[in-house]
């Protein structure tokens, strides 16, 4: 990094907020993915919205390319920046205004997920989008991402909760996107920088809707015998015509490593799989609803079905589901995680295979995921510093893929595809597909400088055969190669 | 050779524009395209694949409302909304029009029930965005920007939709205001607007007729009755059950001279614009859908001048009215009545235009005129 750059964005953030030396900047190294580490050249903290865009005009001027940062919380390795400068948002932190009557707040990039819900739950309203790791994780972030979580199963995921963006494109110029309570006249540019991962430029501004919070919730665990058992009860559960506001599901695996852990649920230990199941809505009809739910679960050979009691129980129930990742880590110190996603009826099928997989590859598979969405999250426990060991479990994780791939499925539901999943882009769209997606990506940033590297592989993109910058781009990919 | 690689030929081939027609029943109405040859996709029909305990559809894009329906029905599932127009308008055209529909299950938009699109892009590429399941953040979303795009950038030849399983009630509950002064409309339309409830609801008012009060009662019996009354609170009476396929008979009629504006506020200036609006326009048929804040007005536009005096008058409240925030006015071929102006308008949209039909083959927009206006079925 130039030293001229350097005392550019000092000059906007302050020297504090620039950083440069190798332990400063290990921090960033790596985000909540294990097995990807990329160093970036600079980090630069902006203080405000005019330092942002400041920071990023000034980029623009010099040609550097950057990447924009959250929480760290992101599970695709899209946050790392490889010897290009790191963008962190984290300071960002304004809840701009709540607006109650309209059921609206703005915020700034780097506002924690669920702070925004505490700051709100006074006005009867909540941001329903809920990330796992929503305690830590931010809306720009979510927003990059088109995070999901259990509850977008009935509210629906970041995208449909964000009305309105001002960003800040990578050629530094300031534009906004969508609009709250407005009619849509032309293209919609909003939904497509949404889940953009970074590569269409940062938000500085997000305008969400926030939603009623619900008259009365209850939440149900059922347990089976077998996981084939509790998939089919998914499906019947979803056919009944309920549109349940969370259906999760746990594995043996996933049960064992979260009871002994300090996030205890009082999950049976004993079963093969759990399904964690809420509704909500009007008081009157919920009952019924839960009756239809057990039903649905003892019909397909559930061995018992609870209804929390109260709001502590609840918690609880939900406390299990919510830190399983971070309970897996009693297993190993390394965990990858995957988010394909698949149709309903397909998951006994994907999840059998997903076991021949684990038998064949020798590796440990941890499964807890969104079933109602068909949202898989595998996840394989694993020691990175066992270079055999990590070979089988990055190939168990490609089978695993393939696998769900040939189910009819998707890479990713919500984690978006970052570098982890890059390599898996051309088996899911074809040539023509990849390129259209790259000439969009055009638009936004010609010059490939906002999350270079990520999402489409640049050797996917005509317009860019045989040019300098795909043969850069080609060999930074090289250099950060999953080391799993 | 596949219709859809012939179609991918003809537009890589064409040296004129191509206006895309499907059912047909969008264009009539004399929307505001410049002339082109026609490029028919009538041809492109029937379901492409179907697992009904996956709830996703996947059918050719000239596959008509009505046999989508018919298709889903066989078992117990429905697409969740039905679009202004008419059954017979085609999945295609919903989609490029992501057009408006009332009282939706689950108060849906088209934007949130599709999951992938097939696309001939202007450029006669066969595209594919998006997939068959119902979470999706592999790549760029443009399943997003060729939703709403009017077949500006390629013609959707296939889409996947996600279904919904019809609930043990699911009907239309429709009732008329208690007393027909203003003042009663002035007491419905505050509660309308703080309505927490999960209720899809809308205020609808026929040319000179009384305001009535439609919602949509779904869920198990115990939570309609719950519904039912949630809705009688509301002072209304009268109340009557209509299966929902009815939804696209009263509410859906619209004249083929007429002009459709609607127009979107804030909560906080609903009341009173929305009060003005039903007294602005006595003679046309109005529907106020308080989860959205959109006001939809179907006008006589047989007058001379009807069109600017209409528009005007629509401009006029939504300035008098003491509102906080924009109110946006658009015509219902979802272009903006403020820039009439070609599609596409800034920076950004000509980029994207350009990465996609760099030719500006397909539904080459005309600039909007009273004379080019009309209302136009979806």
């Amino acid at each position: 990094m130039s030293v001229q750059v350097r005392e550019t964005l000092e000059t906007i953030v302050g020297d504090r907020w620039v950083k440069t030396r190798l332990p400063e900047l290990a921090p960033y190294d790596a985000d909540a993915l294990p097995g990807y580490r990329a160093t970036p050249s600079l980090a630069v903290f902006p203080g405000t919205r005019d330092e942002l865009i400041a920071v990023v005009r000034a980029l623009a001027r010099t040609k550097t390319a950057w990447v924009p940062r959250g929480a760290g919380t992101g599970l695709s390795g899209g946050a790392l920046a490889d010897d290009v400068v790191l963008i962190g948002l984290n300071r960002l932190t304004r809840i701009i205004d709540v607006d109650p009557v309209n059921r609206l707040a703005r915020v700034e990039p780097g506002v924690v997920n669920a702070r925004l819900s505490r700051e709100t739950t006074r006005y009867g309203l909540q941001y329903a989008p809920d990330p796992s790791s929503q305690t830590a994780c931010t809306i720009g972030g979510n927003v990059a991402e088109n995070a999901g979580g259990p509850h977008c199963l009935k509210y629906g995921v970041t995208l449909n909760h964000v009305l309105e963006c001002e960003v800040v494109l990578p050629d530094g110029s300031v534009t906004r996107l969508g609009g709250a309570y407005t009619e849509q006249d032309g293209y919609d540019l909003l939904g497509a920088f949404v889940g953009s991962e970074g590569c269409f430029g940062i938000a500085t501004e997000v305008t969400v809707q926030l939603v009623p919070l619900p008259d009365a919730v209850q939440t149900l665990l059922a347990d089976f015998s077998s996981v084939q058992d509790a998939a089919r009860a998914v499906s019947r559960i979803i056919a009944s015509g309920i549109v349940p506001a969370a259906l999760e599901m746990m594995d043996n695996a996933t049960i064992r490593c979260v009871e002994a852990s300090i996030y205890a649920a009082g999950y049976p230990v004993d079963a093969a799989a759990v399904l964690l199941c809420e509704v909500d809505g009007v008081a009157e009809g919920l009952d019924e609803d839960v009756a239809i739910i057990r039903d649905a679960c003892l019909a397909t050979g559930a061995r018992s079905v609870t209804v929390a009691t109260s709001a502590e129980d609840r918690t609880r129930l939900w406390q299990g589901r919510k830190k399983a990742f971070g309970a897996m880590g009693r297993l190993s110190p390394a965990l990858v995680v995957q988010d394909a996603v698949v149709p309903r009826t397909k998951l006994p099928e994907v999840l059998t295979a997903i076991d021949a997989i684990a038998a064949e590859y020798d590796v440990r598979v941890c499964n807890v995921f969104h079933a109602g969405d068909g949202n898989l999250h595998p996840n394989i426990p694993y020691n990175a510093h066992d270079a055999q060991e990590s070979a089988r479990v990055h190939d168990a994780m490609s089978a695993i893929m393939q696998a769900c791939i040939a189910a009819g499925g998707t890479i990713t539901g919500e984690h978006g595809v970052g570098l982890d999943k890059l390599p898996y882009m051309e088996s899911l769209f074809d040539a023509a597909s990849l390129d259209a997606m790259c000439r969009v990506r055009s638009v936004f940033d010609p010059y490939r400088r906002a999350n270079p590297g990520k999402v489409v592989p640049v050797h996917a993109c005509r317009e860019w055969h045989g040019t300098n910058a795909v043969k850069h781009d080609t060999v930074r990919q090289d250099a950060t190669t999953p080391h799993v | 050779m596949s219709d859809v690689d012939q179609l991918a030929a003809r537009i890589r081939e064409t040296r004129e524009p191509l206006r895309i027609v499907g059912g047909g029943t969008w264009l009539h109405g004399g929307g505001p395209w410049a002339d082109a040859l026609p490029l028919p996709l009538d041809h492109l029909r029937g379901v492409v694949e179907y697992t009904p305990g996956d709830l996703v559809i996947t059918v050719a894009a000239g596959t008509t409302l009505a046999e989508l329906a018919a298709t889903t029905a066989e078992h117990a599932q429905m697409f969740a909304l039905a679009p202004y127009g008419t059954p017979h308008a085609t999945i295609g055209a919903v989609v490029a029009t992501a057009a408006p529909a009332p009282l939706a299950f689950g108060d849906y938009t088209v934007r949130d029930l599709v999951l992938g699109v097939q696309v001939v892009t202007g450029r006669g590429d066969i595209t594919r965005a998006g997939g068959r399941v119902v979470k999706n953040v592999a790549g760029f979303d443009l399943v997003r920007l060729h939703t709403g795009a009017f077949g500006t950038l390629g013609v959707i030849t296939e889409v996947s939709l996600r279904l919904h399983a019809r609930p043990a009630v699911d009907i239309l509950v429709v009732s008329t205001l208690r007393r027909t002064d203003d003042g009663a409309l002035g007491e419905l339309l505050p509660q309308l607007v703080a309505n927490r409830a999960p209720l899809p609801m809308l205020l609808h008012r026929a040319p000179d007729g009384v305001p009535q009060l439609w919602g949509r009662v779904s869920g198990n019996p115990a939570r309609a009755d719950a519904l039912r009354q949630h809705l009688r609170a509301f002072g209304v009476v009268d109340a009557v059950d209509l299966p929902v396929e009815r939804v696209d008979g009263p509410l859906h009629h619209t004249p083929h001279d007429a002009i459709v504006f609607r127009a979107r506020t804030h909560r906080s200036d609903a009341v009173p614009f929305v009060r003005a609006g039903f007294e602005a326009f006595p003679h046309g048929t109005l529907t106020y859908d308080p989860a959205r804040g959109s006001l939809r007005a179907v006008l006589p536009a047989a007058a001379r001048d009807s069109f600017e005096h209409d528009l005007d008058t629509m401009h006029r409240l939504a300035a008098v009215n003491g509102a906080m925030h924009p109110i946006s006015v658009v015509i219902d071929q979802g272009r903006s009545a403020a820039a009439p102006h070609s599609t596409p308008r800034t920076a950004l949209e000509v980029g994207v235009k350009h990465a996609l039909d760099p030719r500006d083959v397909l539904n080459r927009l005309a600039a909007i005129s009273p004379t080019t206006l009309g209302h136009a079925h979806v």
